[in-house]
């Protein structure tokens, strides 16, 4: 069978050097195959050569082939164009960047259809494709749930009938249970069209679950590729283990997760030996000084290290993942007095839809970790704007047991790390001005000290820091007035598996030495379960079932925990090591 | 040679003439100190004719000297209406962008009413009430510039305030003057700028129209839209007296234009990336 899409010998630069070093890739017709590795991986680069975006001053070469159509890269730009929106389509995380704020659906999508087709009655088709009624074509963007809006994005990069689609984290700004929508949907139209699939993500569920095949990318290289469950269940590589053991167990809570230290390197900076040396535990000198050549491995596998993990390794390495028997420590302070409690909290926003918050009681003590958990919509960003005073509720309580100005009680961190901090202030500005509003007892430097960063990012603007270490500021942040709260509204969400482990960490050893209590607020039922003693199960705004979380996680009683519970991709034995899901 | 790979040419090529205007409208004074010197017994004389490079008006003077010296005018009272217009933007739009509610309505219907009158007749009437004169007219346009630059700046301003990191900010419970002036600005000023760059083109434009009408600089004074309009019977005696003030009208507002477009696309640009 002729491959839908193959690539050889691609290789990326930029003006500081190269990005991404002879990657080879290849999808079959129908299939899909994962590209997972860390933020700065070059994961997007390698979507934006193969299809022709690369930003100026960024280039590639090496070969593209797509069915018949081979491209030499660096050559002719036309052809790639050509066979961009024709045969390759391109699905991006956030639609609001890749559709016009200022333009209906339909046209649009009507916009990327072949003139010959661009009737109402083909839009409304193709909308229906992608489960939409036909009246969204006469709405503009920021009408549409976030959900919404990434079918109207697929269904136009689709219009061209491609053979392939790459998709750039198509789902990663969508709750659990619309991903898993877009996701089936996205697998039915790849059966229907027989379209081979290309998808970048950093959520190793994800790549689990929907993947035939997975390449692992490290600083612009291809480290390991197999079968995903393969991969999955006994990787080769150190980088694929580390990654694995880093994203948090649904079925079980561990002590502690095991982390990456540091980050992905430049790609460039690597000038000989093993890019994954800095980082590797297993590194020894021949890993210094010659680079690994990429090596068979068994059926259809590969992988580029010198010494690749055996069956015995893998069974060690689980060992710093070992369950943890005792529940999350709670660093109860005055007994476990409540710090505060809201009662009967209702919020409704316009007229005739249904209230964001209705009739909520919940309780938080102080130092205690506790988790809400719910779809998008059902109000957990609400009852957490209400707490810091963001939204003001339409009735009901909150109570808090302490005294003192609000931001010295509660502080909050939001998901997007990007937008947390601001453009225009360094990070010593925004430290300091935050500082200032506590009892000056925190300095920048022992706050950034406090989030495990080096002094010296001071000095940093927000956009030379990666997500994680944004992340990490705006922790910082919020931790700067000395709040008795700190409520996190899905704040490791967009991170990496490896960079979440480290702020998951970071957040329960802040808990534990400060004696904070935590209001967490995820959809995500595995870091939940790694983080809160006590969980809030929210649905439409009410409260529909609240315990213990391993209670809760270990026997839900409500039907919509268990729905949730099965949304959470690769949700059966995420790592490989614990067995049976929890079936309610 | 990187430099202009980066930035392209537009700068380039509009920089130049803009930069021509500016030290004109600087070293007027030093470089044609007799710009406005006539000589009726020479009277209208042909481009080229007698020493004048472009020939002379009516009056004798000469329209090479006298284009130089037009460029003060040309300059001056259109920078401080774009400045000013965008203080008065930057001050109402962010309070209105921010705070919202009556004050954001109130404003948004000042700024509607603002602009629902006609420029011209608005500069007549103010013109017949006060006297004319060249600050009157600059404080007028100033005025009248005003709700393009409110509005622009308050939706700049709502694009910003529900970013996480305003939020942070309130729940900080810092001082909505400092959520304003220290967070938010920074973030609109490119826009801001880029903005400020195009309205001096259009008060350029405004400015040329009201001395054509003979609402701007005094009589006598150089001004190119007032040698517009004294030059307008002299198109058969002497085309450059009318070709020249037209022309310089032209070329500096269309730089200004094209730079203020570039400008704004690369901050709206780097915003995106943000
Ligand atoms: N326009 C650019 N010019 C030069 N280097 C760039 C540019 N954009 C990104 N890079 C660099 O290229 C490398 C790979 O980036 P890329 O965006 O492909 O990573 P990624 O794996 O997609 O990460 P993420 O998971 O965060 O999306 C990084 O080191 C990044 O800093
Ligand atoms: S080659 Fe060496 S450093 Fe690289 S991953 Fe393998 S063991 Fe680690
Ligand atoms: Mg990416």
């Amino acid at each position: 069978m002729s491959a839908a899409l193959d690539v050889a010998g691609l290789r990326v630069t930029a003006p500081a050097g190269v990005l991404v070093e002879s990657l080879d890739l290849r999808v079959d017709p129908g299939r899909t195959l994962a590209i997972v590795g860390e933020s700065g991986s070059g994961k997007s680069m390698t979507a934006k050569a193969i299809i022709g975006l690369l930003p100026a001053g960024v280039t590639a070469t090496g070969t593209v082939r797509v069915g018949t159509a081979t491209v030499q890269l660096g050559g002719d730009q036309r052809v790639l164009a050509g066979l961009r929106g024709t045969r390759i389509g391109l699905l991006l995380q956030n639609p609001f960047t890749s559709l016009s704020p200022v333009h209906r659906c339909g046209a649009q999508l009507a916009a990327a259809l072949p003139a010959a087709a661009r009737t109402a009655a083909e839009v409304e088709r193709r909308l229906g494709e992608v489960d939409l009624p036909g009246r969204v074509a006469r709405m503009y963007p920021f009408e549409l749930s976030g959900g919404m809006r990434q079918r109207v994005a697929l269904a136009a990069s689709l219009a061209s009938d491609p053979d392939v689609l790459i998709g750039d984290e198509p789902t990663t700004a969508l709750d659990v249970t619309t991903q898993r929508e877009v996701l089936d949907l996205l697998a039915g139209l790849q059966r229907d069209r027989r379209m081979a699939l290309v998808l970048i993500t950093h959520d190793l569920g994800v790549a689990r679950e929907r993947a035939d095949d997975l390449v692992v990318m490290y600083a612009g290289r291809g480290v390991e590729r197999g079968a995903a469950e393969a991969l999955f269940g006994g990787p080769r590589h150190p980088y694929t283990a580390a990654l694995r053991d880093s994203d948090p167990p649904l079925d079980h809570r561990v002590a502690r997760l095991p982390t990456l230290p540091g980050s992905v390197p430049r790609s460039w900076e690597i000038t000989a030996g093993c890019a994954f040396a800095a980082r590797c535990a297993r590194a020894a000198a021949r890993c210094r000084t010659d680079a690994p050549v990429e090596a068979p491995a068994g059926a259809g596998r590969t992988v580029s290290c010198w010494f690749p993990l055996m069956e015995d390794d893998l069974a060690m390495g689980s060992a710093a993942a070992q369950p943890a028997d005792e529940p999350p420590a709670t660093a109860t302070v005055d007994g476990g007095a409540p710090l505060v409690r809201v009662a009967g909290l209702t919020r409704r926003f316009g007229g005739d839809a249904p209230p964001a918050l209705d009739d909520v009681s919940i309780r938080i003590d102080r130092g205690e970790a506790v988790g809400v958990v719910g779809e998008s919509g059902s109000g957990k960003t609400t009852l957490a704007r209400c707490l810091v005073g963001l939204e003001h509720p339409d009735g009901g309580r909150i109570d808090w047991s302490a005294a003192g100005p609000r931001h010295r009680l509660v502080q909050i961190v939001f998901q997007d790390p990007a937008s947390a901090l601001n453009p225009a202030m360094s990070v010593g500005a925004a430290l300091g001005e935050a500082a200032s509003r506590g009892d000056g007892r925190r300095s920048v430097g022992d706050l950034l000290d406090l989030v495990g960063l080096p002094a010296g990012y001071a000095r940093r603007r927000p956009a030379a820091l990666s997500g994680g270490e944004q992340q990490r500021v705006a922790i910082a942040r919020a931790l700067a007035p000395d709040p008795l709260l700190l409520i996190c509204d899905e704040a490791v969400s967009s991170l990496d598996v490896s960079v979440q482990a480290q702020i998951l960490n970071l957040l329960g050893d802040l808990h534990r030495r400060l004696g904070l209590a935590v209001l967490f607020i995820t959809h995500d039922l595995a870091v939940v379960r790694q983080v809160a003693t006590r969980l809030y199960v929210l649905r439409a705004g009410r409260v529909v079932e609240d315990g213990p979380t391993e209670s809760v996680l270990g026997a839900p009683a409500d039907a919509y925990t268990r729905a949730l519970f099965a949304s959470v991709p690769g949700g059966h034995a995420v790592d490989g090591r614990g067995e049976g899901r929890v079936d309610g | 040679m990187s430099a202009l790979r980066r930035l392209g040419w537009t700068p380039v090529l509009c920089g130049v003439p803009l930069v021509a205007v500016v030290a004109c409208a600087a070293l007027g004074s030093w470089l044609v100190p007799d710009a406005t010197r006539q000589d009726m017994a020479l009277g209208v004389v042909k481009a080229g004719s007698a020493g004048h490079l472009l020939g002379t008006d009516k009056l004798g003077r000469d329209i090479f000297q006298l284009s130089i010296a037009g460029a003060r005018s040309a300059v001056v009272g259109p920078v401080c209406i774009a400045i000013g217009s965008m203080v008065l933007g930057v001050l109402l739009g962010t309070l209105a962008g921010y705070r919202g509610g009556w004050l954001d309505i109130g404003l948004s219907k000042y700024a509607d009413l603002l602009l629902a009158m006609p420029t011209t007749l608005v500069a007549l009437v103010v013109a017949g009430l006060v006297g004319g004169g060249y600050w009157v007219t600059v404080a007028v346009l100033m005025v009248l510039f005003s709700p393009t630059d409110i509005r622009l700046v308050r939706s700049a301003v709502m694009t910003q305030v529900t970013r996480p990191y305003i939020e942070s900010a309130k729940v900080l419970g810092l001082a909505d003057r400092r959520i304003m002036f220290r967070h938010i600005l920074p973030n609109v000023a490119p826009v801001a700028l880029a903005t400020m760059l195009l309205n001096v083109a259009f008060a350029l434009v405004g400015m040329s129209a009201l001395s054509f009408l003979g609402l701007g600089v005094g009589p006598g004074e150089p001004d190119w839209g007032r040698q517009l309009s004294d030059a307008r019977k002299l198109l058969v005696a002497n085309p450059a007296a009318v070709i020249a003030p037209g022309a310089l009208i032209i070329v500096t507002a269309a730089a200004i234009n094209l730079l203020g477009d570039w400008v704004q696309e690369r901050a709206e640009r780097s915003a995106r990336q943000r």
